[in-house]
């Protein structure tokens, strides 16, 4: 937990019915005055981070400036050199340093951009999907070396990038984040980060969901997020995973409010929306007060 | 410190017969509250259409209608620390003031500063902070934008710096006497309303922009807040003086931009008073002013770079010089 605001210890104590003199000394520590060392800290921080900032748009500036006077070979050679660097400065590091894994990670990107440098260079008539199956499947190894999120989150949105250039059915891309998100709950840490995967399924399968129940009436969309929904519940409350629960909850609550729509849209008269509006406030209410009851 | 740390402390010094943190006074956690946010607003959604489309037929009505809501919303937020009721609390008290405020607007033609004016007032007594915020945020943003025909947008930025100056530096008497809630509400509201101020100056959209006043302002309180923190921390000459050159020299090449010492005001205020939104606010004004400063440079792109990277290279021998080992 970071540090706490007086605001967090003024909600705290009035929670708590602190009398006026503990009040008083909280609210002291809350905001003693900021000592030599942290403005050293505050300073090191702010001025790293602004100093590589300000050097970084800089130097993309210049080479962005002056890209039209490389040739062909002088781009590829650039970001050969930088992937190059990136790759031997991590290497030369150790890879349990966070700055090298870093370093992997945003020479992953540089894949892309290589990738996509080529692709510009020498056009084709090549599919763009390819693209994208080239570069997960180049970077997949130091992906599954790295073991570090970031990584692991760029891998996932190339698999998606992947599967949206070739249009595929967007069940089948649902699904196909449900079995990253399981291999990545399952191998936590070596086979990636679950939360990504989890947002993107997610997002694909209540999205596909809705449409059927508004429009579309597609048995199949229908299908894939029940199947979706018992799988990630089951394992979700096997393995006391709240927050999982909650947005898969939140799912499920805007499938009923759909469906509830969708039949109440039929009557002219307005009495639906205060239905609606009150069923809502019903179902979250009893997700949150189930959620709350649920042991660690 | 974190609220453990704090808990033990005062457990230590005997103010607390336990250090632990209860688990019935523990935030409600972040799922949680996303989850009752979400679900209070798509409520809110449905019943919102439902109070319009009855508020329609008449003023009387949907004043009627607006003010229970706020009453109704301000009630239930003074009694309920339940999640749920919480966001419904909050959406009950932003459809109530929507209400109200479009249905003045129609009856009597208010003008922004009218309306900006009705919901400043309205927010004050609101027992919860986020609608308070909220409300006040728009009554400011309001005011500003019917002002700013008559009212140079200068003699808004130094108001709205002391406003969140006074809050900032004063915390704790100001929460010990009560005023915490209110005074942190009204401090927020006035750094957001100065961001908007001078993102107008800058892209030209209002008729009086901010500029070379508000820099010197801003430039002046940067200087008295690192005066009055290096002599707290007994800094050495040195080390003051560069400071001191640093800023004025910040403030000189920024003279027409004041957004530039807004961020670094910000961001000193926010180191000093331990605030993490403060600082979150510091750094989107240093991005976005930033930004737009070397964007706005009269330089092709070459010198452009070759400046940033000085700049870059700048801060970084700084920081070696100032945090460096001794």
């Amino acid at each position: 937990m970071s540090s706490a605001s007086i605001e967090e210890v003024a909600n705290y104590a009035d929670r708590e019915n602190w009398p006026a003199d503990t009040r008083v000394r909280a609210y002291a520590l809350a905001t003693r005055p900021v000592q030599l060392d942290e403005w050293r800290s505050f300073l090191d921080q702010n001025l790293l981070a602004g100093g590589s900032l300000a050097f970084l748009c800089g130097a993309t500036l210049f080479v962005s400036a002056h890209w039209h006077l490389l040739g062909a070979y002088g781009k590829f050679i650039l970001c050969d050199l930088l992937l190059l660097g990136l790759a031997l400065s991590a290497w030369r590091a150790g890879l349990d340093r966070p700055q090298s894994r870093w370093a992997l990670t945003v020479a992953g990107g540089l894949v892309g951009a290589i990738l996509g440098l080529y692709s510009q260079t020498y056009p084709s008539d090549r599919p763009a999907y390819l693209f994208f199956l080239l570069w997960g499947g180049l970077i997949l190894p130091w992906t599954l070396l790295t073991r570090f999120e970031p990584a692991w989150a760029l891998w996932v949105i190339i698999g998606n990038g992947a599967m949206i250039s070739a249009e595929l059915d967007p069940n089948l891309v649902g699904m196909a984040n449900l079995g990253w998100w399981l291999l990545a709950v399952r191998f936590r840490g070596r086979w990636g980060w679950p939360q990504l995967p989890m947002v993107f399924s997610w997002l694909w399968l209540t999205g596909v969901g809705l449409t059927s129940v508004f429009s579309k009436d597609d048995p199949v969309a229908l299908g894939c997020w029940l199947l979706w929904l018992i799988v990630t519940t089951a394992y979700a409350y096997r393995t006391r995973m709240k927050g999982t629960l909650a947005a898969l909850g939140f799912s499920l609550i805007l499938m009923i409010t759909a469906g509830l729509l969708r039949a109440m849209g039929r009557w002219n008269e307005m009495s639906w929306l205060l239905i609606l509006g009150v069923a809502v406030t019903v179902q979250v209410a009893l997700l949150i007060w189930a959620l709350r009851r649920m042991p660690e | 410190m974190k609220l453990e740390s704090i808990l033990a402390t005062l457990h230590e010094e005997g103010f607390l017969p336990e250090a632990g943190v209860s688990q019935a006074a523990r935030p409600t956690v972040w799922y949680l509250r996303v989850l009752a946010g979400l679900g209070a607003w798509l409520a809110t959604l449905f019943l919102v259409f439902f109070w319009a489309l009855l508020a329609s037929e008449s003023f009387g009505l949907g004043c009627f209608l607006g003010l229970a809501q706020c009453l109704a919303a301000g009630l239930l937020a003074s009694r309920t620390r339940h999640e749920m009721l919480h966001q419904v609390s909050l959406s009950l008290w932003l459809t109530g003031t929507c209400l109200m405020a479009s249905c003045f607007e129609k009856q009597f033609h208010l003008e922004p500063l009218g309306l900006g004016v009705m919901l400043l007032l309205m927010s004050v007594p609101y027992p919860e902070s986020q609608g308070r915020f909220l409300t006040a945020l728009a009554g400011a943003l309001l005011l500003l934008v019917g002002g700013e025909e008559a009212v140079p947008l200068d003699v808004w930025v130094g108001p709205l710096a002391l406003l969140a100056g006074f809050h900032y530096l004063n915390q704790t008497p100001l929460w010990w006497r009560g005023l915490g809630p209110r005074t942190a509400t009204f401090a927020g509201v006035a750094v957001l309303t100065m961001l908007a101020a001078l993102c107008s100056s800058f892209w030209g959209w209002s008729k009086h922009p901010a500029g070379p006043s508000s820099t010197a302002l801003l430039t002046l309180a940067c200087l008295w807040l690192s005066s009055r923190v290096l002599r707290r921390l007994q800094v050495g000459a040195a080390i003051s003086l560069v400071c001191w050159m640093g800023l004025l020299a910040v403030g000189g090449l920024t003279f027409n931009s004041p957004g530039v010492m807004g961020a670094v005001a910000v961001l000193l205020v926010a180191r000093e008073s331990r605030s993490r939104w403060l600082t979150a606010m510091g750094w989107i004004y240093l991005l976005t002013f930033g930004s737009a400063y070397f964007y706005n440079l009269n330089l092709d792109a070459n010198a452009k770079s070759l400046t940033l990277m000085a700049l870059g290279g700048l801060l970084l021998w700084l920081r070696r010089r100032l945090t460096g080992p001794a």
